[in-house]
């Protein structure tokens, strides 16, 4: 190991040193991260996640309502009303990335917001995939993904793919058993969408030798899986289900009754199947360590997961207990968002720093909305028509240029993949000339905005520790001036790396 | 820091010190005739372009039945293309193009997703180039630089903020939109190079960064750099006449669900100007080899709704444009407005795959074999070199 325990922990496995802060000092301090990161009150969605629960009840009520009183309104009435509840929905989805933000940049717990962050990226789900979407996919972070990342991993499959806001992404939701009463009745069929994407994506692999026939069956297993539309909870509709029996991998699933264990018991010999951990650990490791990690360390996680059960934190402890992983710094470039993290952590950004713009009245944005930088939501009514007067007294949000926004130009906006396979993970993916300039005006923005009068060589030494090179320290010392010489800091290579 | 004496310094830095990056813009100006001097332009119509709006079937009877207010005829200011199709007037810009023969409309296209109607998956399946959504993670067009023979000139740039999944993949794809600047001073400049000038990675990233920022601010001036479709297709252009050989980016504001005769003006302006755009940024021998491809996720419903708008299809219309063609027509098949020819009695039939009309010209532009084409970019599609959408054009 040629850097400090603790500046690899903060930089390689964390989300960068944040001056108040104390990296931690030990595997076992990097490993208590996840269970002190449980039990964190987290910032999104806002006023927590019953309250966000309540949101989408009153919002799913508020539509029904809608579609009630659009039966009499007149075309002009019936505009204004959709577009108001988008406005209020987009809001939401707004503030809850603002607050995203300051989870990761407040957060002392960097392991586990890591972890997070990959197995949201792992289990992919997109906040423009429909309205009710944007108010879904924070509270899937939170209740779906968080709290399962350090326990087994077939339950955290089942937590997160049988979530709602996966269930309307893959379109499980349209995927009815052909020959299932309803299918019958409305003449639908199978979506095989999530029955592919849970082999290829989510545990198996691509090319790990399972057939077409396995991906249908999985989806016809998978039939059943729906969403109820008044309280947007995952929900088994046994009328939905194909009868009888069907074949994954040579293991029988169901028979002529069907029911969620089916859909249970699949996930779990999906999980269990080697070609998951091989998968799965080199897809962290690979994360973590570099594009190729070091095999050896790949071997020590797959049979922590063979000796766990699957059990996540041994995985990772497998992980961060091999020699080797701590070796060979900066092979990976952090992704935007981690970037945009760590720089603002270094710079000790407040929640202040952090919030949203405020609100703006809504026909400023619809008029400028080609010429903007644009959150999905905002997107999305730049494409709706002619702004009503009625409507004049509404205002949308205004996003902050050093997250919400930064992260969209940056190429990574949050929850927001470009498909259901995620984001990209590899280093030339993220390091290149248009990216790279990005970054630098990034970098030199918040330099301007929160850098104060912090001298830059004590910025370097505050960011960097012992991973500055020498060179950079000798730039970073020679700066024309004290902004400068902080966005020198914010953009070299190794602020990029980790 | 003034916008002018940036560039200038910029310019004169450039100028000065850094011939070897200034060079491909010098040199590919004479490459126009070389092999591997043909260009895509690829823009993706985002939000389900109504086709039927842009292209008007005026001399069909059944079209005033669906559309009572939309539908307009050359009496009440359609532009008549052939006695059958008439133009819109918000893309009138365009109808110098059609006239010399260097635009023509695809007619009844659409790509094998079927009755989701979901933009998002929509153009999922225009990007992936499979026939279901999620079917591949990368887009085709960058697929298809794998299959260019060897040798030939391959570089492409995604002009957008975030790479868009038609040319995200395994090869790499420069992505640059209008506002990325680089808006530093020589000796500013230089801290950065020195900052890099140890980490291989980041120095050929600045390397290549300092390339495309030289040549976007030739481009763009002292000019403001907006994001409107014209500082877009400027951008686009610009790199084609280097050593770019495509150039992917987006149009939006189509999803005229209401009072869409408002609502689609913006939109057509754009597609108009940026088409136009690329045309006079080009030199004349480089439009000659090029072709530029419209194309949306899905058309429209066939009847207006009761917004005076229309809603989400299935056929819908694709556009190409190039010196080269032989345009000055509607391609495809037209299937008809009429009840029974409407697809599931509400949308305009396709007639053809769109992704045929991708596949044919990146056979034209690259000599991407059929095999491939076939297989790799466009798997399980039906293309031949006698494909319709070949020999039309």
């Amino acid at each position: 190991m040629s850097l400090a325990f603790s500046t690899m922990a903060a930089l390689r496995f964390g989300t960068g040193f944040r001056p108040e802060q104390v990296p931690p000092a030990s595997v076992e301090e990097l490993l208590a991260q996840l269970s002190a990161g449980r039990q964190e009150t987290l910032l999104f969605p806002q006023g927590g996640l019953a309250a966000a629960r309540q949101r989408i009840v009153d919002a799913a009520e508020k539509q029904d309502a809608l579609k009630l009183a659009n039966k009499t309104a007149g075309e002009a009435t019936k505009r204004v009303n959709r577009k108001r509840l988008m406005i209020e929905i987009n809001t939401h989805l707004g503030e809850d990335e603002h607050a995203r933000f300051m989870q990761a940049v407040l957060s002392p717990n960097g392991f586990n917001e890591r972890m997070a962050s990959f197995w949201v990226n792992h289990f992919s789900v997109s906040s423009v995939k429909a309205q009710f979407m944007r108010l879904l996919v924070p509270v899937y972070e939170a209740e779906a993904i968080r709290p399962n990342i350090g326990g087994r991993f077939a339950d955290l499959v089942k937590a997160a793919v049988l979530h709602p806001a996966m269930l309307i992404y893959l379109d499980q939701v349209k995927s009815f058993g052909p020959t299932s009463p309803l299918g019958l009745k409305r003449k639908v069929g199978l979506n095989e969408n999530l029955g592919r994407e849970l082999l290829e994506l989510h545990t198996l692999g691509a090319g790990s030798g399972y057939s077409q026939t396995d991906v249908r069956n999985a989806a016809f297993v998978l039939t059943g899986m729906t969403v109820d539309r008044r309280s947007y909870r995952a929900r088994y509709a046994v009328q939905m289900a194909e009868p009888g029996a069907r074949d994954v991998l040579g293991r029988t699933y169901g028979g002529r009754r069907r029911g969620l264990p089916d859909i249970l018991a699949l996930i779990e010999d999906l999980a269990a199947a080697p070609a998951t951990r091989a998968h799965i650990c080199r897809k962290i490791a690979g994360h973590f360590l570099a594009d190729t990690p070091p095999p050896e360390v790949v071997r020590a996680m797959t049979s922590a997961w063979e000796d766990a059960d699957g059990d996540l934190t041994a995985v990772y402890a497998a992980m961060l207990r091999h020699s080797k992983s701590w070796d060979d710094e900066g092979q990976k470039a952090k992704p935007p968002f981690d970037y945009i993290v760590s720089g603002l952590r270094a710079l000790s950004a407040t929640q202040e720093d952090l919030q949203d713009g405020g609100r703006v009245k809504h026909r400023m944005m619809a008029a400028d909305a080609q010429a903007a930088d644009m959150t999905a939501a905002q997107d999305e009514m730049a494409m709706m028509p002619a702004v009503d007067g009625k409507l004049a007294d509404l205002a949308t949000l205004r996003v902050n240029p050093l997250t919400v926004q930064a992260a969209a130009r940056l190429g990574q906006p949050l929850w927001r993949p470009p498909s259901p396979a995620g984001f990209e993970d590899s280093l030339s993916a993220w390091i290149a000339g248009g990216p790279l300039a990005d970054r630098i005006a990034w970098a030199r923005l918040a330099a301007a905005r929160l850098g104060g009068d912090r001298d830059p060589r004590d910025f370097l030494q505050a960011a960097l520790r012992d991973a500055a090179r020498q060179d950079t320290i000798d730039i970073v010392s020679r700066a024309p001036n004290r902004q400068m010489g902080l966005a020198l800091v914010l953009a070299s290579p190794e602020f990029n790396r980790r | 820091m003034g916008m002018d004496k940036l560039s200038m310094s910029r310019r004169a830095f450039l100028a000065s010190a850094c011939c070897a990056a200034a060079a491909p813009l010098v040199t590919s100006m004479t490459l126009a005739a070389a092999p591997g001097s043909k260009r895509l332009v690829t823009i993706i119509l985002r939000g389900a372009m109504d086709g039927l709006h842009l292209l008007q079937p005026y001399a069909d009877r059944a079209f005033k039945l669906c559309r009572p207010t939309l539908a307009l005829t050359p009496d009440s200011g359609l532009i008549d293309l052939d006695g059958f199709y008439g133009l819109n007037a918000d893309a009138k810009d365009l109808l110098p193009l059609w006239e010399r023969g260097e635009l023509a409309f695809v007619q009844s296209v659409s790509t094998p997703y079927r009755d989701g109607r979901s933009h998002f998956d929509g153009q999922d399946v225009l990007e992936n180039g499979g026939s279901a959504v999620g079917e591949e993670k990368s887009g085709w067009l960058n697929r298809a630089l794998s299959a260019m023979p060897p040798g030939s000139a391959r570089k492409a740039i995604d002009v957008n903020t975030s790479a868009e999944l038609l040319l995200s993949g395994d090869n790499d794809v420069e992505v640059w939109s209008p506002r990325t600047d680089l808006a530093m001073k020589i000796d500013e400049r230089g801290f950065f190079e020195r900052l890099y000038r140890n980490d291989p990675l980041f120095a050929k990233a600045m390397a290549d960064a300092s390339v495309t920022d030289f040549s976007v601010d030739e481009l763009y001036g002292d000019g403001k750099r907006g994001a409107k479709a014209a500082d877009i297709a400027r951008l686009a252009a610009g790199m084609l006449m280097q050593d770019y050989r495509i150039a992917s980016f987006s149009i939006t504001g189509w999803d005229t669900h209401a009072g869409q005769k408002a609502a689609f003006r913006a939109a057509a302006k754009e597609l108009a100007t940026a088409i136009l755009t690329i045309r006079s940024a080009l030199s004349p021998d480089v439009w000659k080899e090029t072709i530029v491809v419209g194309m949306t996720e899905f058309g429209r419903t066939a009847r207006e709704n009761g917004s005076l708008g229309t809603d989400h299809g299935t056929g819908g219309l694709a556009l190409i444009a190039g010196g080269g063609i032989d345009g000055g027509k509607v391609i495809g098949q037209w299937p008809g407005l009429g009840e029974k020819h409407l697809l599931n009695g509400r949308d305009l039939m396709p007639t053809g795959d769109v992704r045929e009309l991708a596949a044919a010209m990146l056979y034209r532009q690259f000599d991407i074999s059929p095999g491939k084409l076939t297989s790799t970019i466009f798997p399980g599609l039906d293309f031949s070199p006698s494909s319709v959408y070949l020999k039309s054009v």
